[in-house]
């Protein structure tokens, strides 16, 4: 009975120890946060972020020709694509590209959809925004460069 | 420099007296039940500030650890215990109140019958501690050992009801 | 009496002032930053270097906050609180010696001071409690009183065996009887239960029952906001201090040690024990209030009282 005593206070403080023993080398060894506004953690491969365009890589314009494939996918029919041929081209090139963030469930289905791989999972993670705006109609296609001069674009979303 | 220390002695020792009537005032005239509780605290860190300043801050210290610390703890642990009670206020007074009035006045008045011959002093000496643990265990051994007995007599009585009405709650075990 | 010095007690207090509120935010942020780092994070990294004027900014934010008392609440009761609270540290920081002769108040019976001061801390929290009209703030009241009384005997009877081994009860004394050899190393057992009693004393996790926020909100201090929330704070960053700052006489030989300057000296042993209870929070779970009054009174009580028994054996011997 008294040994008994004895062992559990003897088990119990070193069970103590070896817990303080985990948090003294989790104190000194690699903190696996950063400092986020001013440095970025680098994400593995297989993200999945919001989706994004891929540029063809000789151009830098976008490989998507506006098939459409990809909106009609989409269960949540959150994206909208417009395209017309540019002057002096065989295929169309995506005028307008949009994506509703906020109906978006990342279920990739256009990604999988895509004939031309065009599109992608971004890695882009530091998603604030102060307007619902910046989410709901997120522009795709101002990250790329395009095949269309500024003004026809600007005409064609007005319209 | 001398009449500076007198000044702030005296000063300082009315401070405390008014305290402790303060305290003691508040613990029967309060109508709230933790108003109560925390006059009698004012007045038992007031008393330990007479101890103080009557020159043993040996017995003022044990007087706030024991009373302040440990006594008044208690206390608290039971009101704690109780319902939102002691909101209805003061009783009417009946002849007994007078017992607890005349009972201490009388003792106070026999002490200080009994040291009236002795001489005064204007502030009180510093007392060595250790002439007091000396005491206890010399010429004093017989009450000490008698109040231990006592104490010890207390803590067995309270186990027992305890364990005695714990024993009714769960059959015969 | 007669040793009354005005300019003595005038620097003493201001210095105790600039204790008082330097420990708190160095502390606070050793803490948030032991936390971060214990959690693989950084911590607090924003203001100043390594964010160590965080606390300062906090503080200032708390400051500049409005007092809310509740409609029902006993008002009286809800001020003196946090008052009661943080007062008796100034008067139990007066006998700490931060060297031989650098401490504010020499008195024989400094032990005895900075415990039963000590104990006033409780009560600020039961008041809280009590006159905040909130029912975490009562039960975590209520706690904080059936904890002192689990683990208060342990704890002197601890402080007992040290006194009888020193012999005296000036925290000066005891601290010069560990001239060749700590008492920690003496008196084993006594360090590991001063160490278990002063985390229950100090009120901090794996026994803050008085403040669990998973089951009571905040505790004795839902209801407060700005200075008085952060008196509170101070209240308990400083007993953190006093209670060190003892064990660090008792057990570690109080500002003795080679090459350094003697205060230098205290002040690292007391931010050592300042940061085994940082780490003790940030490693344990919160235990039950049963397990905690089964620890108190069926392990703390008849170790230490065994271990005051032999070393008073000993000693006559």
């Amino acid at each position: 009975m008294i040994t008994n005593y004895v062992h559990e206070i003897v088990k119990g403080t070193g069970s103590l120890l070896a817990g303080m023993k985990v948090t003294i080398k989790a104190m000194f060894s690699r903190t696996h946060t950063v400092q986020w506004p001013r440095q970025y953690l680098v994400l593995p491969e297989r993200f999945r972020g919001h989706i994004e365009l891929v540029p063809a890589k000789t151009t830098g314009f976008p490989k998507c020709f506006a098939c459409g494939n990809c909106a009609r996918t989409c269960p949540s029919k959150c994206i909208t694509v417009k395209g017309k041929k540019p002057e002096g081209a065989k295929k169309k090139s995506p005028t307008v590209f949009l994506l509703d963030f906020t109906k978006c469930s990342l279920c990739g289905l256009c990604v999988e959809s895509c004939p031309v791989k065009a599109i992608t999972f971004s890695k882009d993670y530091s998603l604030a925004g102060a307007l619902k705006d910046d989410f709901s109609n997120m522009d795709l296609l101002s990250k790329l460069a395009s095949p269309f001069s500024s003004h026809v674009k600007k005409e064609e979303s007005d319209g | 420099m001398d009449n500076f220390i007198f000044k702030v002695y005296y000063l300082s020792f009315a401070i405390v007296l008014a305290q402790t009537a303060a305290g003691g005032v508040l613990a029967v005239a309060a109508k709230n039940l933790i108003h109560c509780f925390l006059g009698m605290v004012v007045a038992l860190i007031g008393v330990a500030g007479l101890y103080y300043h009557l020159g043993s801050p040996f017995i003022a210290l044990m007087q706030v650890m024991i009373y302040v610390g440990a006594v008044c703890v208690a206390i608290a642990f039971g009101l704690s215990l109780t319902r939102k009670a002691g909101e209805e206020g003061l009783k009417p007074l009946t002849p007994i109140a007078l017992i607890p009035v005349v009972l201490p006045a009388g003792m106070l008045a026999a002490t200080l019958k009994g040291l009236s011959h002795l001489e005064k002093t204007g502030i009180p000496r510093k007392l060595d501690e250790s002439a007091i643990g000396w005491h206890l265990l010399g010429k004093y051994l017989f009450p000490f050992e008698i109040i231990s007995v006592l104490l010890t007599m207390a803590v067995i009585g309270a186990v027992s009801v305890a364990l005695i009405r714990r024993r009714e709650q769960n059959g015969n075990i | 009496m007669k040793d009354i010095n005005l300019l003595h007690i005038i620097i003493s207090l201001l210095g105790i002032m600039g204790i008082v509120s330097l420990n708190a935010v160095l502390v606070v942020w050793l803490e948030r930053k032991t936390a971060g780092r214990m959690q693989f994070r950084h911590g607090p990294m924003e203001v100043g270097f390594h964010g160590i004027l965080q606390t300062l900014a906090d503080g200032i934010k708390l400051v500049s906050k409005q007092l809310v008392a509740p409609n029902h609440a006993d008002t009286a009761l809800f001020i003196l609180a946090p008052v009661v609270s943080l007062v008796p540290i100034f008067v139990a920081m007066m006998p700490i010696p931060f060297s031989s002769t650098m401490l504010a108040h020499e008195t024989d019976t400094g032990l005895l001071l900075v415990i039963a001061l000590g104990l006033l801390n409780t009560l600020g929290i039961l008041l809280a409690g009590w006159g905040s009209d909130n029912k975490y703030g009562l039960l975590g009241g209520t706690r904080a009183v059936g904890q002192i009384l689990a683990y208060k005997i342990p704890l002197l009877l601890t402080v007992l065996t040290i006194v009888i081994m020193a012999g005296s009860f000036s925290l000066r004394e005891i601290a010069l009887a560990q001239h060749g050899i700590w008492y920690a190393f003496i008196q084993p057992i006594a360090f590991l239960v001063y160490i278990v009693c002063i985390v229950l004393e100090t009120n901090r996790s794996p026994f803050d029952m008085a403040e669990a926020e998973s089951e009571l909100v905040a505790g004795f201090h839902t209801e407060y906001s700005g200075m008085a929330f952060s008196m509170f704070f101070l209240a308990e960053y400083s007993y953190m201090f006093v209670a060190s700052a003892l064990a660090t006489v008792m057990f570690l030989g109080g500002w003795q040690g080679p090459f350094l300057p003697a205060p230098i000296w205290f002040v690292l042993k007391v931010y050592f024990f300042l940061f085994l209870m940082i780490w003790f929070r940030w490693t344990f779970p919160r235990v039950r209030i049963d397990q905690m009054l089964m620890l108190g009174w069926k392990v703390l009580l008849p170790i230490s009282l065994i271990n005051f028994l032999i070393t008073a054996v000993v000693l006559a011997l």
